[in-house]
């Protein structure tokens, strides 16, 4: 067991003791366990699933940042976490719908920007269908 | 006659009157506005907290800093840009001034140094302009309430302009507040990154390398950085808006306590000068009767 914290510029969105988590770095898709060797990672816009201490199964959409692992805690800095409950469906459909006709005609300064806000949106859609087991 | 000196004393009490209910709401008003900052703030100062530390440990397990040397510290530089951050409206004390005084001695401390300045709000904007000074952009109306996703936004802009590589140094002069009495100007760096060498005893393991992910979090760290600056600022122009008010609403108490004692002063006065002239021309009439009534 160790303690994971996922803080926001908003609020802290969990703080809690948990079993295992499994999240998705920059290069590909990662887990851990506890007492695990420090660690820094550079988190994706992704899905991050946790394991509770009492075996429940929940998620979070991820939208980037760090996370660290150091003496059984993990710390979780993003600039957004939310849980399936907290989504916006419509909004995110419509997010998404927008910047998908916005990107035809950008120049390539803004794609980047687009392409995020694409990846935002889809990784919520992906996240509010799943339920907490 | 001296009605009308009654009456424009009269008329200065009820204007008094006025501006200080406007005065008043204006308090109240910024002091509805800090809270909600405050709270913002609150929330918000522990991920910074955190961000900036967990920045400092990555950068100083940096071993090939050709990477990013861009972005770091290395000699005095010699392009400075000056960010001003100062409020869009007055009535706020001295804080718009003093921000832009003390932009100005750093620009004099800079000397050849110094490159340009990026202006947010329209109160330096126009004192800027007023002084031909060299602004190289301005942004207005930023002021009602700081977003996370414009600070981020800003925060980008001025590494775009830094990336260009006319400038090797970007400054920020924004007001703090020491407490909610007391004002002052801060000046921070706000890129390059000054890099702590310490010796660092625990050994991370990096998922990208610490290089690649410096790059990657770079933005995060920035639009952090630049919210809290935005917030402080804020937090400081409110407070200093909330003293200026109560000082006012309080003189203007003052000044209306004055006059209505002024104005009582004179009615007594007219009335007392009223009564002594009818009883005197009374007393001289009984007198011319009496005298008549002998003879």
């Amino acid at each position: 067991m160790f303690r994971l914290r996922i803080i926001t510029p908003e609020k802290v969105a969990f703080d809690k003791m948990v079993n295992f988590i499994e999240f998705k770095t920059i290069n590909g898709a990662m887990g851990t366990l506890q007492n695990r060797l420090p660690l820094f990672v550079a988190l994706d816009i992704a899905e991050f699933e946790i394991e509770q201490e009492n075996g429940k199964i929940s998620f979070f959409a991820v939208h980037g940042g760090i996370g660290e692992f150091f003496n059984n805690v993990f710390t979780v800095l993003s600039d957004a976490a939310e849980r399936p409950e907290d989504i916006d469906v419509e909004r995110a459909k419509r997010s998404l719908e927008r910047a998908r006709v916005d990107i035809e005609e950008v120049e390539e300064i803004r794609r980047k920007e687009l392409e995020m806000k694409i990846q935002r949106a889809l990784i919520r859609l992906k996240i509010s269908q799943k339920k907490e087991r | 006659m001296g009605r009308g000196i009654l009456l424009e004393i009269k008329r200065k009490i009820s204007s008094i009157k006025s501006t200080m209910h406007m005065t008043r709401a204006m308090e109240m008003v910024a002091t509805a506005r800090l809270q909600l900052f405050k709270k913002n703030l609150k929330n918000f100062y522990e991920y910074e907290k955190e961000f900036s530390s967990t920045f400092e440990r990555i950068s100083s397990s940096i071993e090939d800093i050709d990477e990013v040397k861009n972005f770091i510290w290395q000699e005095t530089p010699s392009n400075v840009m000056i960010v001003v951050i100062a409020g869009d409206m007055g009535l706020c004390g001295s804080y718009n001034d003093d921000i832009v005084n003390a932009s100005y001695d750093r620009e004099k401390t800079l000397g050849k140094a110094f490159n340009s300045f990026y202006v947010i709000g329209s109160k330096v904007n126009k004192r800027m302009g007023f002084d031909g000074k060299k602004i190289r952009n301005s942004i207005i109306d930023m002021y009602s309430k700081p977003f996370y996703d414009d600070a981020q936004s800003l925060s980008n802009e001025l590494i775009r302009i830094y990336g260009k590589g006319e400038i090797d140094c970007i400054e920020i002069i924004h007001g703090y507040s020491k407490s909610s009495l007391i004002q002052s100007v801060k000046d921070e760096i706000f890129l390059p990154i000054k890099i702590d060498k310490k010796s660092q005893n625990i050994s991370y393991d990096f998922e990208p390398s610490a290089e690649e992910m410096l790059k990657v979090i770079m933005p995060q760290y920035f639009g952090s950085k630049m919210y809290r600056i935005l917030l402080e600022s804020r937090i400081s122009e409110q407070n200093a808006r909330q003293n200026a008010m109560r000082n006012a609403t309080e003189n203007a108490k003052k000044l209306m306590d004055d006059f209505s004692l002024k104005y009582n002063k004179m009615r007594q006065f007219y009335i007392t000068q009223e009564v002594i002239e009818i009883t005197n021309s009374s007393e001289s009439l009984k007198g011319e009767e009496s005298t008549t009534h002998h003879l």
